[in-house]
């Protein structure tokens, strides 16, 4: 028998207790009747693609093992289901990516409005527009059901470069945070310009970062134009401080860095992004933001206000002469960052970190990075190509025998929180609740301490990693009491989720997993369920010592509990692991 | 890694501590930890409170001129930004010109006139000494990615000026005073995982206001968890790749620190002072009073705190903003020191803040940008109170004080600031070295700020 000779009979089990009908939103595990036959071994790397980047669009599409197949949707989504890891491993990696790119787009300011409008409790407190709870209810929602999964996905690791927060002046505006994170999602699989060019111009990210009511100098009262956007697209949106290589390593001088701009290239940049505002707002009523306040169009230029008599030196050596219109300038500026030779490396890398490892080889970050300064049809910033060369580069796809022991990372809490619930499915007979997913996980989107993001890229926690040069960036959220509260929700969702009766029958938690589903299949042969386990939690990685583990157990379980408790405790024994926290 | 291994490994691996040691430098500190067991060899109790103020506090406008040509001066400079005389309290010192803070900071004025806080001027990251002449003549004397934010809390924390160091001065002292026998850090955050308490083995403890977090499947202290928990604790056990054995051992950390700070704080009272404010700082240094008030219990001799108060970016709407800031700053201040006095403790610990940089004397229209040099409040029964230590420069643009826009140079270095806390902690002089490499660059007559 091969090693997941169980899963199959459970498969075929599950099947054969009709799991999953009871609503639309449920994500059941379906059965493949083809599954038997396209199983390669676990551990065999099959997929045979990965050795060009400059026509990652002609690359075939072929079956691969559940293995990868789960690894990829690890990294892809928010978490497989048995369902997705059968397809894809049918399908084949890049075929799944491209049909992703066709998926309807879902909407973050709709579902935001929607759960805002259905919440009683918002109404009877008089709320006169959504919370953050409406707003994460909604982002939870989509990585939940959402079939854009690969879209969302790049978005949610887009709005860890592009840093908005509510935890700002923006506290109140969910609403126009929603719309921006659309924008984000909408040119998750763009060109890469355009997408800055969105960014800048967004009223969300012009109050965030001050550029909105950004003046011309007024030098007779020390008054210069505010550098806080100026500053950052630079250092944190585009190209870092230090001139970088092609595959991400430092250029240097002498053996020290080089840095990319100066204090006189950020006051260039703060004196180009002059003049923007709300959209409608006009000279003569440049100062009533109360009155002005749009969120859901893009700034417009108010040329007076615009510091248009400056001569500004750019990077790149683009210079903005005098006279120069302001709209003409913003595009200058955006081409002048747009063309740096680190925004290929920078952005490839943020991505990277984000998807699929921590510590990417500087052969991984060029190889990715070639892709973004050409896709093979000579064009520069395509985020889709970039998005498909590093999911199915050889480094994200080699199988664990053939992985570097430094490869991995540890899971963004909030992307862990969401894979348990869509491995099981989720029962929610209503519209989602607002949800607070900062308190479990300290992680909430679009709603981190400052413009650096939840934590930072090089953040390495003191300890093993620390002492062997690796970065682990998540580490710097999941403290002491975070552990904890992470190690707690699995628990709750785990052991103590209602059933779904209780939550029919009125339960206030309107949202539970399914796991009844598993209960039969457990009772008949539990190695089936911890191959289920292994392969949609944990992507094959379960070795033998866990596995045992999960036996032993079970075995006391079956002393005192009924299946109903024993799915749930064995559940909650791979939730709550280290193991899981992981991905690799 | 123990203590003892890292020893071992120290020789090897400990050039990552500073940039600017040699080979007898990196000696002199595996000596120095050699000789010294723990924080036992001390037979009081001492702790320090790092506030750090993150975002880039507009410190020049916390403390101002407030007389004559002197207020004039700032409010031609800082023009509507500039707090309007009236506005203004006065400090009572002789140091310097007349200063004043505004009135929503009546409670850190009061600290000050009762010689219960002083302030450090003009203080910031520095590579040596150097007048702004010699700055724009030698690139090497600005430290590495001036007025970017994460980078000078870096270089803050760390008080080396290297931006890819990732130690502290908080937790490079905890390296040579923490017991190796002990699993819980001396160490403890209530405003997050940050650098300054982090040292080449010395970790932190991090938690919330409201308390220790305790688990629920897997709480020991109930036994019907016990099957999960050993259970639980043997998958915990089978981590066998990198990222999971690093996290498999927070988990093991986190599992047997809360059980005893659990049991430490568990006798020991709210505090008994209305703080007047219900914010999260004042929450916090509730909390951190707390932990101190349990040192004993916790077999504590020295002990090393971080909170933190956000929102000090002030590019816009400062004029609304920083008088507020500033208020939650000194009434949680003053709180702390009042539960301080109540619960005895007022004569063992130093409270001090630290923000990345100053800010722009010159605005932007309604708010500030990045600067460089800035004032820190420290306060404590230890301190010498109501001083300005340090040259406190005039609020004038383009003067000698001035790199360009009001982005002030710093006279004062943190290493010389850090070094004199940690002679008070009672560190030796070869570890304060090892602490601050740097400090030999700078005046030895020091701020003097303990009495």
């Amino acid at each position: 028998m091969t090693k997941y000779a169980s899963l199959i009979i459970f498969i075929s089990l599950l099947s054969a207790c009709g799991g999953g009908s009871e609503t639309g939103v449920t994500q059941t595990p379906s059965t493949s009747p083809v599954i038997t036959n396209t199983q390669p071994s676990a551990n065999s790397n099959s997929n045979s693609n990965s050795n060009s980047t400059t026509s990652i669009s002609l690359i075939t599409s072929e079956p691969t093992s559940l293995v990868d197949a789960a690894r990829f949707l690890t990294q892809a989504t928010f978490g497989p289901t048995m369902a997705e890891i059968e397809a894809v491993a049918q399908s084949g990696l890049p075929a799944w990516i491209d049909a992703q790119m066709q998926v309807q787009q879902s909407a973050h300011r709709a579902k935001t409005l929607a759960i805002y409008n259905a919440d009683i409790n918002a109404q009877e407190q008089g709320a006169e527009w959504p919370w953050n709870g409406h707003r994460y209810g909604a982002w939870m929602d989509i990585a939940l059901h959402g079939e854009d999964q690969l879209r969302q996905r790049v978005a949610f690791a887009l709005s860890q470069l592009f840093v908005v927060s509510d935890k700002s002046q923006l506290d109140s505006v969910h609403l126009g945070i929603a719309t921006y994170y659309d924008g984000l999602a909408e040119h998750a699989f763009g060109n890469y310009r355009d997408l800055l060019e969105f960014v800048t111009l967004s009223p969300v990210m012009g109050v965030y970062l001050n550029m909105l009511g950004n003046e011309k100098p007024n030098a007779a009262n020390n008054i210069r134009p505010d550098e806080n956007f100026a500053r950052e697209v630079m250092q944190l949106f585009t190209i870092g401080l230090d001139e970088l290589n092609l595959d991400g390593t430092l250029k240097s001088n002498n053996g020290e860095p080089i840095p990319t701009y100066d204090i006189d290239t950020v006051k260039a940049y703060a004196h180009v992004f002059t003049g923007w505002n709300f959209y409608g707002t006009t000279a003569a009523n440049w100062y009533d933001w109360w009155g002005n306040r749009n969120f859901r169009n893009q700034m417009i230029l108010v040329p007076q206000y615009h510091a248009i008599e400056e001569r500004k030196m750019l990077l790149n050596d683009v210079v903005v002469e005098p006279g120069t219109d302001g709209e003409t300038a913003m595009q200058l500026a955006i081409n002048s960052l747009f063309q740096h030779q680190n925004v290929a490396p920078f952005v490839s890398k943020h991505l990277i970190q984000r998807l699929v490892t921590s510590n990417p080889t500087t052969e991984y970050v060029g190889r990715v990075a070639a892709v973004f300064e050409n896709n093979g049809n000579d064009e520069r910033g395509d985020l889709g190509a970039v998005v498909k060369a590093l999911l199915l580069d050889p480094e994200a796809r080699n199988t664990y025998a053939q992985q570097h022991i430094d490869f991995g990372k540890v899971k963004e809490p909030l992307i862990r929180g969401m894979q348990y619930m869509r491995a099981f499915g989720v029962y929610m007979p209503d519209i989602m609740q607002p949800q607070w997913t900062d308190y479990q996980h300290n992680q909430a989107p679009l709603a981190s301490p400052s413009v650096f993001n939840f934590y930072s890229p090089d953040f390495s926690p003191v300890g093993a990693l620390n002492d062997a040069g690796l970065v682990a960036p998540e580490m710097q959220i999941i403290n002491d009491t975070y552990m904890v509260r992470n190690s707690n929700h699995a628990a709750w969702m785990s052991i103590w989720a209602p059933s779904i009766d209780e939550v029919d029958n009125g339960h206030d938690r309107r949202l539970t997993l399914n796991y009844e589903q598993y209960e039969t299949v457990l009772d008949q042969d539990v190695d089936a369920f911890i191959d289920w386990l292994d392969i949609v939690l944990m992507s094959g990685s379960m070795n033998a010592t866990m596995r045992q583990t999960l036996r032993d157990y079970d075995t006391q379980l079956q002393q005192w509990t009924q299946p109903k408790e024993r799915v749930r405790e064995l559940t909650f024994m791979v939730t709550g692991s280290p193991q899981f926290a992981v991905q690799r | 890694m123990n203590k003892r291994q890292f020893l071992k490994a120290s020789l090897a691996s400990i050039g990552a501590l500073s940039t600017s040691s040699g080979l007898a430098g990196q000696l002199q500190i595996v000596n120095s930890m050699a000789e010294v067991n723990s924080a036992q060899r001390f037979g009081d109790h001492k702790a320090m409170v790092c506030i750090f103020l993150y975002g880039g506090h507009d410190s020049f406008n916390l403390v101002v001129p407030s007389t004559g040509n002197d207020y004039q001066d700032y409010a031609r400079t800082r023009q509507s930004l500039a707090y309007q005389q009236a506005d203004l309290v006065g400090l009572n010192q002789t140091d310097t010109m007349d200063l004043g803070v505004h009135r929503n900071a009546s409670a850190l004025q009061q600290l000050f006139n009762s010689g219960r806080a002083s302030i450090v001027s003009n203080i910031g990251p520095m590579i040596a000494p150097a007048t702004k002449t010699e700055l724009r003549n030698n690139r090497q004397l600005t430290p590495p990615q001036l007025f970017s934010h994460n980078d000078q809390q870096s270089l803050w924390q760390s008080a080396l000026m290297d931006t890819n160091n990732t130690s502290g001065w908080g937790g490079r002292m905890a390296d040579l005073l923490m017991d190796a026998e002990q699993r819980l850090p001396l160490s403890f955050s209530l405003g997050g995982t940050n650098q300054f308490q982090s040292g080449r083995i010395a970790q932190h403890y991090s938690m919330n206001s409201e308390g220790v977090e305790q688990f629920g499947g897997l709480n020991p202290t109930y036994d019907w968890n016990n099957a999960r928990i050993e259970h639980h604790l043997r998958m915990v056990n089978a981590a066998d790749d990198t990222f999971s054995r690093a996290y498999a051992n927070k988990i093991l950390d986190v599992r047997e620190n809360n059980a005893n700070l659990s049991a430490a704080l568990a006798p020991i009272d709210a505090t008994s002072v209305d703080y007047g404010t219900n914010e999260d700082l004042a929450k916090q240094l509730q909390a951190i009073a707390k932990l101190i008030a349990a040192q004993s219990t916790l077999g504590q001799s020295r002990q090393i705190f971080f909170a933190s108060l956000g929102g000090f970016d002030t590019h816009d709407n400062q004029a609304y903003l920083l008088p507020r800031l500033q208020q939650t700053l000194s009434l949680a201040l003053a709180g702390f020191d009042a539960d301080l006095q109540a619960r005895g403790l007022s004569e063992q610990v130093v409270t001090f803040t630290q923000s990345e940089f100053g800010r722009t004397l010159t605005s932007n229209g309604d708010g500030t940008d990045h600067g460089w040099a800035g004032n820190q409040i420290i306060m404590g029964e230890p301190v010498r109170g109501g001083r300005i230590f340090g040259h406190m420069p005039a609020q004038v643009i383009n003067s000698n004080d001035d790199l360009g826009d009001g982005r002030i140079i710093p006279t004062t270095s943190i290493d010389q600031f850090g070094a004199e806390i940690a002679q008070w902690f009672g560190l030796g002089q070869s570890e304060i070295n090892d602490v601050f490499p740097n400090l030999h660059r700078f005046d030895p007559a020091g701020l003097n700020m303990f009495s």
